[in-house]
């Protein structure tokens, strides 16, 4: 995504808390609310899919039926009502442009002043090839001839499905099954868009890939499906960004992000999620439920997760890795931070399978005003993980006491030769730091936000470039009101 | 004209406990003055108070700056006013990096006086030039703050920070402690060169050794929160030789 | 639960009123927890309920059993038989120490029954089914250490002592437990209320016969400004269980918790700690190691809560566990549930095994490699126990460790 100095203006330029909040006035199809196997055949047929496709979300709505929504360990939910959210919402114009020049005009400006460039032409530092994906279709695909000639391919996932077929029935479904949990059953039924990756053996991706996502529609839910597949020795950097409308009803994101690595490949995955919060009485905001896992499956396969929450009323997020190849590498690096009524309850999973597998967790939690934010992880280490090695580090940060911060991680070692190693500290941001800060005159508010995007640093550090930029300034502006 | 800085009978607790009992001072633009005083004598709690501390409580008496009183005003603000307090104990910021503090703290002054944020690349230049003088190199400057210095690095960091924001106050809390002989000529030259006949500095010390080095025009004694005898730089001579004992009594 | 295991003589305990009859209903409509219970997910009691147990109704004949602890010498011991005390022992108290009887008492056992962990079965059960039931009053300092012992020669019962302790305001004592028995199940439930400035030393050794199971649920609450020094070992057994809950419900309250458990054959210990911080400024400090052989399996889960307003909490936890086996498994689940912003509260957990360097270094001095291998398992342990500040308590506890470690040493040599 085009960070930068653009967006940093548009941040400061909008006005209000949530600098995201503004809503496109745009004309959307959308399907009846409510769901049943006929929105389940009027999504596959508006995406003209094939009928095994079909077929798959039918299967998986036939499942989720028959499960139950998870009990929240940590989170306090009112019941969802699945049958008042629509399932497909998508700009009238906006399916399926050929070039950028036939996409709609309002939704080139709602992505400029969201500070995405979908322009080919101007291309700020860093290049960024950009997938935007508005409710629930992708309307613009950048730079895909650029990759198309290294034989990368990147494109919305519903048109994987009519143009790759093969991979994608090879793949889909083989990471993080239909029913692993409540949300991934769910979303197999109704995903409507998100982005393909395949990157071919050998080939290291010329260019970052993007997909920015942006809820626009009220009542709807966000259902993507997000897939990306690097093959022996290849390379992919993938970032993800997340915006949404302000809004006083509470809005439904449920994805599914897959990963393959194989021999000798890396996946390194950035999010910066932004959703709509809620405002400071706790009204509306999303619901941001997400499974993200990855396999390395390859020997020396590599998958790294960065990501920086700072939105969303409530994030359900535990990006994970099967290390199954032999010393393959598996990296959690996560900022989450939580403010007002927001809850957080994220973490990861790190299933050591293969020999000489390694992963490493760093987690940084901040808690402030009457949030709840929870850090929950499981390292695991099977019996043949010989030689295995795991490191975590949690650390939460309180700013405010009316806030909870919370470490729970779960340790399963079955491997004598395994080194697991986990640290958890929480404090709260100490007031000899402040007080120098704003000794060498630095306001209180942008001492703590110095502070703690220091607290931060070691997870920043991961994230590309463009990114952090705009993630340390996302910092500031989600603390804003948290210091009195 | 106000003179640059005056104490006015200045009462300050921490928790319950009175500390300073009435302190009186006044410092013209141009003057060093030290403050020497055994352990306990409130030297700290003073350097606190002047920089506004949260738990340094002032309970009567004033701080006035060019004449405007300091008592309502934030931390930051009085920096920005122009007071620089020189950490007997420097902080540590992990994660915070290096310029991006030092240039936090130069932009919030250029900003309050409606000026433009510094240029990034003469910035560098400036710090760079700064440092050199304070032994301080680019690897000490790239690290967080503080972090992982010794005494003798953290002391200059202090001053390399006090030379980029050119206070018109500055307050140098036991800046002499933990220096072996060559780090304290360092830190002392750095001071010299910051002397101006428009900036003031309070020299906060228990050893007069720090005062061959830099030469104060006055030197006080500060002992159970009063200030108990004023003098020339020879009065820290006398401390030196006699000690602290009976300066209670001489008041 | 079970039908096989409780249900026949459950039905004796058909008049029971007040408190107890409260946990009986509770303990039938819930029974043993299953595996999709959160806290009992690395403990599970599927093979509980294969066993075929009934409530000892009297202890097994005096002098058939031997122990083999080292216990404190001048300490006063109270025998508990098949979970069945002997009453006897009482009149050998010290002064400072008042015994009364818990069955009859339904105002103690409320007060019990608030103290121990709540919605916990061997909380229900044990009050319900009750062995025994002894209620001991410490006022003033009591020097001499107060020992139970708890034996049993019925593998086809189940014992349920229920102990509860109230250490007056200013209090002092020693108390330990010593478990060596051959029961089928040792359910034993404790309650133990710290008054405001008293101390408690306290030290805990789990020995039970290598078929027993042994759960245990303890309470403690902590008043302002008291002091408790508590230590457990886990050793024997087949499956064992010792959860402790405590609350520090006055300020300035300062709590050690630590624990060891040692594995070999098919054993599974499990150690579980609820540390609750209800008041500020309080510190609590948990030292856990455990070491596991063969197939044995370990598990430790700790939480510290902090409540809002706790401020100034100090809260640390470390665990470590020494894997010797390819068999054996260690989980952990350290957590933090914090409520309060000016807190300093840390966990840290380790699992692994024997350091190769270390084990290069001694044999490299011409140590032989069991003996080095004994010396830092002896160091890891030691790293705990030196944590002891009471010497009778220490010396009765450290017996334990050399003699799992002479016996591990035969074993090992054995497979050679």
């Amino acid at each position: 995504m085009a960070a930068t100095q653009e967006t940093i203006d548009t941040l400061e330029e909008a006005t209000g808390k949530y600098k995201y909040g503004f809503v496109t006035d745009i004309e959307s199809d959308k399907a009846p609310k409510g769901l049943n196997e006929d929105i389940i055949r009027f999504i596959s047929a508006k995406k003209d899919e094939p009928q095994w496709m079909l077929d798959w979300r039918l299967k998986a709505f036939a499942t989720w039926q028959k499960m139950e929504s998870p009990d929240w360990a940590k989170l306090d939910i009112e019941p969802i009502d699945y049958q008042d959210i629509y399932y497909y919402a998508a700009p009238k114009s906006g399916e399926g442009p050929a070039s950028l020049d036939e996409v709609d005009p309002e939704l080139l400006k709602t992505y400029a002043k969201l500070g995405i460039s979908l322009d080919e032409q101007k291309v700020l530092a860093g290049v960024v090839a950009v997938d935007v994906v508005f409710d629930s279709v992708s309307v613009a695909t950048t730079f895909r001839g650029e990759l198309a000639k290294v034989g990368v391919i990147f494109c919305p996932i519903s048109e994987a499905i009519r143009d790759y077929p093969d991979l994608v029935k090879k793949y889909i479904g083989s990471v993080v099954p239909v029913a692993d949990n409540y949300f991934s059953a769910l979303n197999s039924a109704v995903f409507t868009d998100g982005s393909f990756v395949y990157i071919p053996k050998g080939v290291r991706c010329p260019m970052e890939l993007s997909t920015y996502f942006r809820i626009n529609e009220a009542n709807t839910g966000q259902f993507e499906r997000t897939l990306i597949i690097a093959e022996d020795e290849a390379y992919v950097s993938y970032l993800e960004g997340c915006t949404a409308p302000q809004r006083d009803e509470n809005q439904l994101h449920a994805a599914v992000v897959e990963l393959v690595a194989m021999d000798d490949a890396e996946i390194k995955y950035s999010t910066v999620q932004n959703w709509y919060p809620g405002d400071e009485n706790g009204l509306g905001g999303i619901y941001n439920f997400v499974t993200k896992r990855g396999a390395c499956r390859g020997d020396r396969s590599k998958i790294s997760w960065t990501q920086v929450e700072t939105g969303s009323a409530i994030t359900w997020k535990y990006p994970s890795c099967i290390l199954q190849g032999k010393d393959s590498v598996g990296e959690f690096y996560s900022v989450a931070l939580t403010n007002n009524f927001q809850q957080a309850d994220t973490g990861t999973k790190m299933i050591h399978i293969g020999e000489g597998s390694r992963s490493t967790i760093i987690s940084k939690g901040i808690s402030a005003g009457r949030s709840q934010n929870c850090y929950r992880g499981l390292v695991r280490i099977q019996p043949g993980a010989e030689n295995a090695r795991n490191f975590t580090q949690c650390d939460s940060l309180l700013v405010g006491d009316k806030c909870g911060a919370h470490t729970v991680p779960y340790i399963v070692s079955r491997n004598p030769s395994a080194k697991i190693e986990h640290e958890a500290t929480t404090s709260r941001i100490s007031e000899d730091q402040l007080f120098y800060c704003q000794q060498r005159g630095i306001s209180t508010e942008d001492s703590v936000s110095l502070i703690v995007n220091g607290f931060c640093k070691e997870v920043m550090k991961e994230l590309p470039m463009e990114f952090a930029v705009e993630a340390q300034k996302l910092i500031g502006i989600s603390l804003e009101g948290s210091v009195g | 004209m106000a003179p640059l800085l005056e104490i006015r009978d200045l009462h300050a607790s921490v928790g319950d406990t009175p500390i300073l009992k009435g302190i009186n001072l006044t410092i013209n633009a141009g003057e060093i003055h030290a403050i020497m005083g055994p352990n306990g004598s409130g030297k700290s709690t003073m350097s606190y108070a002047l920089a506004g501390r949260d738990g340094y409580e002032v309970t009567g008496g004033d701080i006035l700056m060019n004449g405007v009183s300091m008592l309502e005003m934030e931390p930051d603000e009085r920096a920005r006013a122009g007071m620089f307090l020189a950490f007997q104990y420097p902080v540590e910021l992990p994660g915070v990096g290096g310029m991006s503090f030092l240039r936090a703290a130069v932009n919030a002054r250029r900003i309050e006086a409606g000026e433009d944020e510094i240029d990034q690349l003469e910035f560098v230049k400036l710090v760079r030039a700064k440092a050199k003088h304070l032994s301080i190199n680019d690897d000490m400057l790239k690290r967080a703050v503080n972090v992982g210095f010794s005494g003798g690095e953290k002391k200059r960091y202090e001053i390399l920070q006090m030379a980029l924001l050119e206070p018109v106050l500055s307050v140098l809390d036991e800046t002499d402690s933990g220096l072996d002989v060559d780090a304290l000529k360092i830190v002392s030259d750095g001071v010299n060169l910051l002397r101006d006949p428009a900036r003031s500095m309070l020299v906060i010390t228990h050893y007069q050794r720090l005062l061959n080095h830099i030469v104060p025009d006055y030197v006080h004694i500060l002992a159970g929160g009063k200030i108990r005898r004023t003098g020339g730089k020879e009065l820290a001579l006398e401390v030196e030789e006699s000690g602290y004992v009976g300066i209670d009594d001489a008041a | 639960m079970s039908a096989s295991m409780m249900q026949p003589n459950l039905d004796q305990l058909a008049g029971l009123t007040g408190v107890r009859a409260g946990a009986l209903s509770r303990w039938q409509e819930t029974g043993w927890p299953n595996s999709r219970v959160e806290q009992w997910r690395f403990t599970r009691l599927a093979s509980l309920e294969k066993m075929d147990l009934r409530p000892a109704s009297a202890a097994a004949p005096a002098g058939t059993e031997a122990i083999s602890a080292v216990l404190p010498e001048n300490g006063v011991i109270l025998s508990f038989s098949n979970g069945v005390l002997d009453v006897a022992g009482l009149a050998a108290l010290p002064d400072g120490v008042t015994a009364s009887f818990l069955s009859e008492n339904d105002t103690a056992l409320a007060v019990l029954a608030a103290l121990v962990p709540a919605s916990h079965p061997v909380s229900d059960l044990s009050l319900a089914v009750m062995t025994s039931g002894l209620h001991l009053e410490i006022a003033g300092r009591v020097d001499v250490p107060i020992i139970l012992v708890f034996t049993g020669d019925d593998n086809g019962v189940s014992s349920h002592p229920v102990v509860s302790v109230k250490l007056a305001d200013g209090a002092s004592t020693v108390l330990a437990e010593w478990h060596q028995s051959a029961v089928g199940l040792s359910a034993p439930l404790m309650a133990i209320e710290v008054g405001d400035k008293a101390r408690l030393d306290y030290a805990k050794v789990q020995h039970e016969s290598a078929q027993s199971a042994h759960l245990a649920a303890t309470g403690l609450t902590l008043g302002e400004g008291s002091v408790f020094e508590g230590f457990q070992i886990s050793v024997g057994g087949q499956l064992a269980r010792l959860e402790t809950h405590i609350t520090l419900t006055g300020e300035n309250a300062d709590c050690t918790l630590s624990a060891i458990y040692l594995g070999r054959a098919n054993q599974h210990h499990d150690i579980t700690t609820n540390m609750s911080h209800a008041k500020g400024h309080c510190l609590s400090n948990q030292i856990i190691r455990g070491v596991l052989d063969d197939s044995a399996r370990g598990v430790f889960q700790g939480k510290v809560h902090v409540a809002p307003d706790a401020q100034k909490t100090d809260g640390q936890q470390m665990s470590r566990a020494l894997l010797l086996s390819r068999k054996a498994e260690a989980d952990a689940k350290p957590e933090l549930e914090i409520y309060a912003d000016d807190v300093l509260c840390a966990h840290g957990a380790t699992v692994g095994e024997l350091d190769e360097t270390q084990l290069f270094y001694l044999t490299s001095r011409g140590i032989d490699r069991d003996t080095a291998r004994g010396m830092l398992i002896s160091a890891f342990l030691d790293d705990a126990i030196d944590s002891i500040s009471h010497p009778a308590l220490a010396a009765m506890l450290r017996p334990v460790t050399t003699a799992w470690m002479t016996a591990s040493n035969r074993s090992e040599t054995g497979d050679k």
